[in-house]
């Protein structure tokens, strides 16, 4: 058995749903950055994927390329967030999210 | 040669944005000075080059800006005839109006120089003189009744900011606020006998045979509509009978008359006043109050095919003379007095020209122009130097103003009509017109109607010339009264930017009549009107004579009243005054009107609260509350926790990525599924 675009997409599935219930379920806010970041794995490995089955001739490098590039946007994310949450941490002195409910207004 | 009209329009708004730039102010004023003595200079040119040119055709030169393509349907049909042009002309009535307006602003604006020294608000007032002027000579110079209502509007936008130029004072705010709702009544007149005109002959005026120079045929054009109100008239235009022409000349006439202060509205030129003191000159003189007598004048082939309506501006306007007489004669506001005698003098041209000598009517507007621009400014000066404007308290101008005072007495002067000043020379032109009664296409209005006017006339003129003679003695002789914190020792003749106007003007105003001396051959009517429409300026040696024993007579009655205070002279006023509580009513007519209207008003302002009441606060609240009710349930979502709202966005992607692939596979008809 070879591996084919399938397994790729259930594996990119799978920890793109880990990522999801992640950031639902911790309660700290650096636990659901953590999974944020995994929610973004898991989409790129599907770009890899499609990079890797899909259309070679006319399109070699294109999921590749996005893939790269969602890396560095979610790296550039991660620092942004980073700083959000050390601000609400000065602010509220927590990072518990049920904590920090000033949405409601 | 005649193109320089463009430049004389656009000069003063160029210079007008220019007034932003300078950094100091007092330079800035100079931007619009130099663009009206531009202006001016220019207007003059052109002035003098139509008069050599009098018998030609109008010089007319327009801009559409707009062009609807005549296949584009636009729903309504004759919106496609629209094509709105700006532009300038010029013939006898515009080339003399031009001057004039350039002339007085011009003159306002170096007396502001005095007289505003100081003002926080300096350079924004000098933008709206220079507005003013261009809106005006734009007005003054417009080719069609499009460019002329717009200009109509920018002049009364540009008037409410001159009103209220001290917005700090409450009072000023009020006169300005008052006048612009007065003036969007009249306004709406216009708006609606434009209209009515547009859709009356637009649809005929495009089957016309173009205008030579010009790729549309513009139907609100006052060259076309010359033509077409009469061939109207005789029943030649499809669609328009005399009840159109009858209908338009009266909103026409509604629209003139609030412009020009005429009788039931003429608290509003009184009010002007409550503004800085030369704005309300150019204002009386020059710009607002004039537009109305213009508008009629710039109208008249319309008006003359509707005698009826011209004779009810001749009523109209003899009754205003003669109320604004009175009030004169009654009011102790110096610069109010002088408000009502031009409300009363612009009567007077409207006489002349609902009794059709339309020559006439203009050459009082232009002689009253120097003239009530000369009492206006002089009147400033005085109000400044004492502090006060009740000319009870005033006295010793003569002496201690002897520059401001004797420009004042000729302002009088040639207010009154005395023997051989402007005012005598255009006032005789009225009554003339009068007693000939005959409209160029022959029609005279019914013996008692004539009658009726003469009386006014003639009463409006003795009136106007004892309430001068009233305002001069009373202000510039005797002594003032003792107030606390004044001393009059300390006043001083008004500098020299202030006193230096007067001088043009005084000139101007003892020598302009000449232009009008009648039977000789070369009359402003004769020079000015020449050309397409002759104007016959009727003689009669009745009217010299009425005019130079009553205008003389009243000036002297008031000097042995109010000067000499001849014992009998006095008690003939008085008796006069007992007799006939006229005087009185003229100083009961503002207040009571005031009271009337506001009453009025009062109740008609108590529906719309009804109707809040009763409609539109139930359906509110009703509406209101079914939102509350609506809400009760969503608002338990708002929980504000990250965990929840990031649930929401998960399902609703989940839901979304499920609806695009059921879409993507064909499970929904008609969406998707494109391949």
């Amino acid at each position: 058995m070879s591996i084919g675009v399938t397994h790729l997409l259930v594996a990119s599935a799978l920890v793109f749903g880990t990522g999801v219930y992640g950031v639902l379920a911790r309660r700290s806010l650096f636990g659901v950055l953590l999974a944020l970041q995994l929610m973004l794995a898991g989409a790129d490995v599907a770009l890899v994927a499609f990079a890797r089955f899909g259309d070679a001739v006319r399109q070699p490098l294109d999921g590749t390329a996005f893939a790269f590039l969602a890396m560095l946007a979610g790296a550039a994310e991660v620092t942004v967030a980073v700083a959000l949450v050390l601000l609400a941490y000065r602010r509220h002195r927590t990072v518990q999210v049920d904590e920090l409910d000033e949405l409601a207004g | 040669m005649y193109n320089l009209a463009w430049a004389v329009v656009l000069v003063p708004l160029g210079a007008c944005i220019l007034t932003y730039l300078p950094e100091s102010p007092r330079r800035a004023a100079f931007l619009p000075i130099l663009g009206t003595a531009a202006a001016l200079v220019l207007s003059l040119l052109v002035l003098a080059y139509r008069l050599e040119h009098n018998s030609s055709a109008p010089y007319q030169s327009v801009i559409t800006f707009i062009t609807f393509s005549p296949n584009q349907d636009l729903g309504g049909g004759v919106v496609g005839d629209f094509h709105p042009q700006v532009g300038v002309r010029v013939d006898g009535l515009s080339a003399v109006m031009m001057p004039v307006v350039a002339l007085v602003s011009l003159l306002v604006q170096i007396h502001s120089l005095g007289s505003m020294r100081g003002d926080g608000g300096l350079r924004r007032y000098f933008a709206l003189l220079g507005l003013g002027t261009f809106a005006m000579l734009a007005f003054v110079a417009s080719p069609n009744y499009f460019h002329l209502y717009v200009m109509w509007e920018l002049v009364a936008v540009v008037s409410w900011l001159l009103v209220g130029h001290w917005w700090h004072r409450p009072e000023s705010l009020r006169a300005a606020r008052r006048a612009f709702v007065i003036s969007r009544v009249g306004d709406l007149a216009l708006l609606l006998a434009l209209v009515l005109t547009f859709v009356k002959f637009s649809a005929n005026v495009a089957l016309l045979p173009a205008t030579p120079g010009q790729d549309v045929n513009d139907p609100l054009s006052f060259t076309v509509l010359g033509q077409e109100w009469h061939r109207g008239h005789l029943g030649a235009v499809a669609g328009v009978g005399v009840r159109t022409l009858v209908v338009t000349a009266l909103l026409l006439l509604v629209a003139a008359a609030f412009r020009s202060a005429q009788l039931p509205i003429q608290s509003w030129l009184a009010d002007t006043t409550e503004g800085p003191a030369p704005a309300a000159a150019l204002m009386q003189s020059a710009t607002v109050a004039t537009m109305g007598v213009f508008l009629i004048a710039r109208s008249y082939p319309l008006f003359l095919e509707v005698p009826q309506i011209l004779a009810l501006v001749a009523v109209l306007g003899a009754a205003t003379a003669v109320a604004g007489a009175l009030a004169a004669l009654a009011l102790v506001d110096m610069q109010r007095i002088i408000a009502y005698l031009t409300s009363s003098h612009l009567g007077l041209a409207l006489v002349a020209l609902g009794m059709g000598t339309l020559s006439a009517g203009v050459f009082h507007l232009f002689t009253q122009a120097w003239t009530v621009a000369l009492l206006a400014l002089a009147a400033a000066n005085v109000v400044r130097a004492y502090g006060t404007r009740d000319i009870r308290q005033l006295g010793g101008v003569w002496e201690r103003m002897p520059w401001t005072a004797r420009a004042l007495l000729v302002g009088c002067a040639g207010s009154s009509g005395v023997l051989l000043v402007s005012g005598f020379w255009s006032l005789d032109g009225v009554v003339a017109g009068v007693l000939h009664n005959r409209l160029p296409n022959g029609v005279s209005a019914p013996a008692v109607v004539q009658a009726l006017i003469l009386i006014g006339v003639l009463a409006a003129m003795g009136l106007g010339a004892l309430a001068v003679i009233r305002l001069f003695a009373v202000a510039c002789l005797g002594d003032p009264a003792r107030r606390r914190g004044f001393q009059p020792e300390r006043v001083r003749e008004a500098g020299d930017s202030m006193r230096g106007p007067l001088l043009p003007l005084a000139a101007l105003t003892v020598v302009v009549g000449f232009a009008g001396i009648l039977g000789v051959r070369a009359t402003f009517g004769n020079v000015v009107f020449a050309g397409s429409t002759p104007q016959h300026e009727p003689f009669s040696v009745g009217a010299v004579l009425l005019t130079a024993i009553l205008g003389t007579g009243a000036a002297a009655l008031g000097w042995l009243v109010w000067v000499r205070r001849e014992r009998a002279a006095v008690d003939l006023a008085a008796r006069t005054a007992a007799a006939t509580p006229l005087a009185g009513a003229g100083a009961l007519l503002a207040p009571a009107r005031a009271r009337v209207a506001s009453a009025f008003l009062t109740r008609v302002a108590a529906l719309p609260g009804l109707l809040e009441a009763a409609v539109i606060e139930p359906t509110t609240e009703a509406m209101a509350g079914a939102v509350e009710v609506a809400a009760a349930g969503p608002r338990r979502l708002r929980t504000g926790r990250l965990s929840s709202y990031a649930l929401t966005a998960v399902a609703a992607t989940a839901l979304l990525a499920l609806g695009v692939t059921l879409a993507a596979t064909g499970h929904f008809p008609g969406v998707g599924a494109s391949r």
